[in-house]
């Protein structure tokens, strides 16, 4: 988009009041300096914080809110205090939520909603006040065929920051990058995808820049190294693809963390990571629709919840609270995006809630419905159980598919272990297994099967 | 002054300055209430402190169920109000007298209160000001000045004015509120306000009034920094002055849209219509488009600065 502008016009459209309220010279040097080094790559978008001075202001209030205050208590039982009055601040301007009557049996029996609500009619769920040309848009990947857009506003948007240093705090790790410090790189690896540089306002300014370290976006291939090098990021975040590509790269930086959303990483692959960066990698169970919601941590041993005002519940396929420890569908309730709040919203994910010394964690989360496959013994094994299997192996990303005769069909992306075939077999049994590279780039359904189970 | 100019008035008033005008009558019906029945005999001496804070946590309800948010400040702002006047009526200790007032000392107290205040005492930051003032008029102030911010009547450099004004006068009640707090004849009250000021702004996610808590409670804690190190006469001259002048533009706040008045009336029909006509058209335009309001969140939804996002940072 910004390539076929001259550079004053990109000046001025990267320096626009309505996407950097409130720049100020020091701004303005970061962005020159992330734009104009010799290896910088080229920046095709314009995105900015949109946050003026007095929402810059409310935000530091809310940050230390959403750093440092409790999530829920419990794992299970009542829904926290907040609840009810945010429920019932909101139930008049939503219009899917169900009447004030619909309270006289209990929170249980609030109906749930999923996708698919939101795909037909995202409007009856966005509060109706809200709904104004102030809106900001994000989208979700669709990976589960039902691709939305979640409206969400600047300050939304930035809240993520707040979070994300609680997950990283989890870890030890205090992110400090103030003006004159990059702070942050998103990496991305797509043929194309979304580049821009800005700063944040509410930690002087510091630098952001998105990029894509596909080579065809760089002067050079080796350029990537030498701008990360450059700028020296504090933070740089991607999803497993990209933060591998980043592992390839030649680049003597090391950054105070690496974080890791939209996609399941393996424990072999945070390994790798860890030991190539020597610094933590925060692996952040996130979604548009959400924001982030836990943050993976080792001694947990699962997913440590984030938000304080979003309520977990674990539910079975009738929408009934499951007692801890039992898997079920991660729903959400609550959430930090006023555009979008969600009553009883199942996410589609599944996971145990247990209480750890961490607060409320999920474990065994798995990001999509789970499926079942056909073992060779008339058996049926459950994906979770694949999951734990193929854990140890360092997969990038990986899909399972079984056809209908009960062949097995495993995508990898990059190398495939010799070892993968003989841990399939010892959980299926000897059906036909094809192992193939996956070619997909983004997000892709990690098991599939065209076999049915026998209803329970 | 005549009834139809009245009349006029409070027809062209907006909804917020409505609010405000309601607020300041419960106030002084409260305060009629406060002057004439402790004379009454046979009712128990703290009834009224009571009856303000029953009526004040009810409010609070309604606020909790209001849909729409300025309805939400409104009742909020009643709400802290009348727990504000709840605690002076506790504080003063004219409920607590062993023999209530008659007429004439009644008119004593009252005389030296205004006497006080036209004395300008208080410009000078000496401790003990009247209450009445603090308790009855700084809110006033705020609420007006706040006010000025949503339905302006000055120009926009003057509304920066008002506006901090508005915060200053908040904060020297906060202040006034911290005074309070060390005092052992009035500290469990003063907590218990603090304390529900502080649960209002957690539940409203500090979105909104938790906002208008912060310099009270800040204040608080200055006026509780200022009590313990002596060091408020230090401060008070200050802020009494920032709050002489929220006064003055308050006052002038008012005059102004007094002598505007007309044209005041003639912008808000004009404006009325308007609205009514782009109501229409927009009514019109939905009707050829249904569903409404998808389709217009849709467009929202469809805008290039809404496309392109603002920074998070992370990809989901």
């Amino acid at each position: 988009m910004s390539t076929r502008l001259s550079p004053e016009q990109q000046w001025r459209e990267l320096t626009s009041p309505a996407r950097l309220p409130g720049l100020t010279p020091s701004g303005e040097a970061m962005l020159r300096r992330l734009r104009a080094h010799p290896a910088a790559p080229v920046f095709r978008d314009f995105s900015g914080h949109r946050l003026t001075p007095a929402v810059q202001w409310a935000q530091r209030v809310r940050h230390a809110f959403l750093r440092h205050a409790g999530v829920q208590p419990r794992v299970h039982g009542a829904p926290p205090a907040w609840l009810w009055p945010w429920w019932l601040r909101q139930q008049a301007s939503v219009a899917a939520w169900p009447a004030l009557a619909a309270l006289r049996h209990g929170w249980q029996a609030l109906p749930t909603t999923s996708r698919a609500d939101l795909q037909a009619d995202l409007a009856r769920h966005v509060p109706r006040h809200l709904q104004s040309p102030d809106l900001i848009c994000f989208t979700t990947s669709g990976t589960t065929g039902h691709p939305i857009r979640v409206p969400s506003t600047p300050a939304t948007a930035a809240s993520y920051a707040a979070l994300h240093e609680r997950a990283l705090a989890l870890h030890g790790v205090r992110l400090r990058a103030r003006q004159g410090d990059v702070g942050v790189v998103l990496a991305g690896f797509q043929q194309r995808c979304f580049t821009y540089v800005s700063v944040n306002p509410l930690r002087g300014e510091c630098g952001l820049a998105k990029i894509n370290l596909h080579p065809g976006e760089w002067h050079h291939a080796s350029d990537r190294a030498t701008y990360l090098d450059a700028m020296a990021p504090e933070l740089i975040s991607g999803d497993p693809v990209s933060l591998d590509e980043l592992a390839t790269l030649a680049m003597q930086h090391r950054p105070q963390a690496l974080l890791s959303t939209s996609m399941a990483m393996s424990d072999g692959q945070r390994n790798r990571l860890v030991a190539r960066f020597g610094c933590p990698v925060v692996d952040v169970y996130s979604m548009n629709e959400a924001g982030p919601i836990a943050a993976f941590v080792q001694a947990a041993q699962g997913f440590v919840l984030l938000q304080p005002r979003l309520f977990v519940e674990i539910l079975d396929e009738a929408g009934r609270a499951l007692p801890p420890g039992e898997f079920g569908e991660v729903t959400l309730s609550g959430g930090f995006n006023p555009c979008l709040p969600l009553l009883r919203y199942r996410t589609g994910d599944h996971a145990r809630l247990v209480m750890t010394a961490f607060g409320p964690t999920l474990r065994d989360l798995q990001g999509r419905p789970p499926v079942r496959f056909l073992a060779r013994s008339g058996a049926w094994v459950n994906n979770v159980e694949l999951t734990q299997a193929l854990r140890r192996f360092d997969l990038q990303r990986y899909a399972l598919h079984q056809a209908a005769d009960g062949g097995l069909c495993l995508r990898v992306a990059g190398p495939a272990s010799p070892e993968l075939a003989p841990t399939i077999a010892g959980l299926l049994g000897d059906w036909p297994l094809t192992i193939l590279p996956l070619q997909a780039e983004d997000k892709v359904r990690q098991y599939t099967s065209e076999l049915s189970p026998p209803s329970r | 002054m005549s009834l139809s100019r009245l009349n006029l008035a409070w027809s062209a008033m907006s909804p917020w300055r409505r609010r405000s005008g309601m607020a300041c009558g419960l106030m002084a019906i409260l305060l009629g209430l406060w002057v004439f029945l402790p004379q009454q005999p046979g009712l128990p001496p703290r009834w009224l402190c009571q009856l303000c804070a029953a009526l004040a946590a009810g409010i609070a309800v309604l606020a909790l169920v209001s849909p729409e948010p300025a309805g939400k400040r409104w009742h909020l702002g009643c709400a802290v109000l009348l727990l504000v006047t709840a605690v002076e009526l506790h504080l003063s200790g004219w409920l607590l007298l062993p023999t209530k007032p008659d007429g004439a000392a009644l008119m004593a107290l009252l005389q030296g209160q205004a006497l006080a205040v036209a004395s300008l005492r208080w410009v000078a930051g000496v401790p003990g000001w009247p209450w009445l003032f603090w308790w009855l008029l700084l809110p006033f102030i705020a609420i007006t000045l706040i006010a000025q911010n949503v339905q302006p009547a000055l120009a926009p450099r003057m509304r920066r004015v008002a506006g901090l004004g508005a915060w200053l006068a908040l904060l020297a009640l906060g202040l006034r509120l911290g005074y309070f707090f060390v005092q052992p004849a009035g500290l469990a009250l003063p907590v218990w306000v603090l304390a529900v000021l502080l649960v209002m702004g957690v539940l409203f996610g500090l979105g909104s009034w938790g906002y208008a808590a912060l310099p009270i409670l800040a204040g608080s804690v200055f006026g509780l920094l200022g009590r313990v190190l002596d060091t408020w006469q230090l401060g008070a001259p200050l802020l009494a002055g920032c709050t002489a002048l929220a006064l003055a533009v308050t006052a002038a706040c008012w005059l102004h849209w007094w002598l505007r008045l007309p044209a005041i009336v003639a912008e808000a029909q004009a404006s009325r219509a308007a609205a009514d006509a782009g109501m229409a058209a927009a009514q019109a335009a939905r009707a050829a488009a249904p569903p409404a309001s998808a389709s217009d969140l849709q467009a929202y939804l469809d805008a290039q600065a809404a496309q392109e996002g603002a920074d998070k940072y992370t990809r989901e």
